[in-house]
């Protein structure tokens, strides 16, 4: 594929009409996959640079409030009847993974640190998406109950080293999770309010 | 609906970017090629993304959109702007964008059409300035330009030298183009809308018109149709370069575009490189001298071999990458 740009008026033949070769050939289709991956590559770069700057991770959205995650996940978040005051409402973040587990993170009130976390999975999900809980790392774990249920009670470390209190158990609908940042009764009884 | 504005105006700037891509990497010089994958990238959001949002709902799911999307909008809407996502706010902004740019083009092409009805009676053949006319036609066509079903000659002082119909083609000119050029430049001038007609450019003119209008509120489809209409005028151009008229062409073009009020797609750039060359008067300028210097300059683009494996390499690229942008 030279350019051969000749100047009108040119005696010789056709003056416009680059002759064909295979390396022209090669070239075309080697330059067509190379701006498809290059596109390909810069979308997916555009794509990636709101999740960097708000660090959410791949595979999470992040609905505006609780009723836009219920209609996106279609199914309703199971609430707690005992609300501590201590906790402010509306949720601070409101997350949904592309696999369908989902959480709302709530926030210490006024305007403090996050205290409250309840996630969920929904049927036929092994486990909770990690993606959807803020970052920890667990320290003990212990088989319980919760009414009549089997449950899980862990104490996690999140990212600043401060300690929660954990508990997760599941019904026929969902997997449920609630981690808070207070002490164990008070999540227990927190837990033992949640209805479906 | 702001969901689906915003969809169309992401996929037509995907196209447009991947489409002027190509075209640098392939050196795609011949104006006719250019204009067909120009079309491509004004197509795709009209029908690949209708297409896309009709037949393939599930792409919206999350499961998609986090999986398997090579880029999402609704990712951009994590980021608010007062409360608003910063996707929605952009489509927003960038419809209101379109239709101005819709408009400023809209509003003077349905003024020209009127002007053409109102621009009064065509002058009787025996009149001099009818003559003249004749015997330009006469000579362009003895270089191997078709004929137009009619030449009409009206007096008005405003230039305006046209070409129109699709089965009945007619070209317009006005007392006042022939009082602007000599007789080199008008017969180069007519050749050139000659050359439109023969290539079909008003039944062109009509579908880019068409495409625009249905997506008004789409940005990049009014500048990629801009882009367009400077293809067609080259190829126009270079229809007159061939049969040796390049140099009275670049003077009709010279001397219509310092005139004021006139109707001629003679004063629009044309190498398809200037799509700003309308929106600025300084950059308007600069389009309109490069046309002349091209024209000056006398070069023919190459035309490459397998046009037609490049269309469907560019129309595959764009049916594959459009999918995984939702």
């Amino acid at each position: 594929m030279t350019d051969t740009n000749r100047r009108a008026g040119d005696p010789r033949g056709d003056p416009r009409r680059v002759s064909f070769t295979p390396r022209g050939l090669a070239r075309m289709v080697g330059v067509w996959l190379l701006a498809i991956l290059a596109a390909a590559a810069a979308l997916r770069v555009a794509d990636a640079v709101p999740r960097v700057l708000l660090d959410v991770p791949r595979g999470v959205v992040r609905p505006p409030d609780l009723a836009s995650l219920e209609r996106a996940s279609g199914r309703r978040m199971p609430m707690p009847a005992y609300f501590p005051d201590s906790l402010g409402w509306p949720p601070a973040e409101v997350r949904l993974h592309s696999g369908g587990s989902a959480a709302i993170w709530c926030r210490q009130r006024p305007a403090g640190g996050l205290a409250l976390v309840l996630a969920t999975a929904p049927p036929g999900a092994r486990a909770i998406a990690a993606a959807v809980l803020p970052p920890a790392v667990e320290l003990q774990r212990e088989l319980a109950s919760l009414g009549a249920r089997p449950a899980s009670v862990s104490r996690v470390r999140d990212q600043d080293g401060a300690v929660w209190q954990q508990v997760e158990w599941e019904t026929p609908r969902q997997i449920i999770l609630l981690r808070y940042r207070g002490t164990l009764d008070e999540l227990l009884k927190i837990a033992g309010s949640v209805r479906e | 609906m702001i969901a689906a504005a915003g969809q169309a105006i992401l996929h037509a700037t995907v196209a447009a970017l991947l489409i002027e891509g190509l075209l640098r990497l392939w050196r795609v010089e011949d104006p006719g090629e250019r204009l067909a994958m120009r079309g491509m990238a004004l197509a795709a959001p009209l029908l690949l993304t209708t297409i896309y949002l009709a037949a393939t709902p599930w792409r919206a799911e999350p499961w998609f959109v986090e999986n398997w999307s090579l880029f999402a909008g609704a990712h951009w809407n994590h980021v608010r702007l007062g409360g608003i996502g910063l996707a929605s706010a952009a489509s927003v902004a960038l419809s209101a964008a379109g239709t101005a740019l819709f408009l400023r083009d809209a509003l003077p092409f349905v003024a020209d059409r009127l002007a053409r009805t109102a621009a009064g009676d065509p002058l009787p053949d025996n009149h001099p300035a009818c003559t003249r006319v004749r015997d330009a036609v006469d000579a362009a066509e003895a270089r191997g330009v078709s004929r137009p079903s009619t030449v009409t000659v009206v007096a008005l002082e405003s230039p305006i030298l046209l070409c129109t119909g699709i089965g009945r083609t007619a070209i317009v000119v006005s007392t006042g183009t022939l009082d602007h050029l000599d007789e080199a430049a008008l017969e180069a001038a007519l050749a050139h809308e000659m050359a439109h007609l023969a290539a079909r450019d008003p039944l062109t003119g009509w579908w880019l018109m068409a495409a625009r209008t249905v997506q008004f509120f789409n940005p990049v489809v009014q500048i990629v149709a801009r882009q367009a209409v400077q293809d067609l005028e080259r190829r126009a151009d270079i229809a007159v370069t061939e049969r040796g008229r390049a140099r009275g062409l670049a003077d009709a073009v010279h001397r219509l575009s310092l005139a004021e009020h006139v109707h001629s797609d003679l004063t629009l750039p044309a190498d398809g490189r200037h799509p700003a060359g309308r929106l600025l008067a300084s950059a308007h300028r600069r389009a309109v001298d490069a046309r002349c210097a091209l024209l000056l300059e006398g070069t023919l683009p190459a035309r490459q071999p397998f046009r037609a494996g490049r269309l469907g390499l560019a129309a595959s690229a764009l049916a594959v990458l459009l999918f995984f942008v939702v």
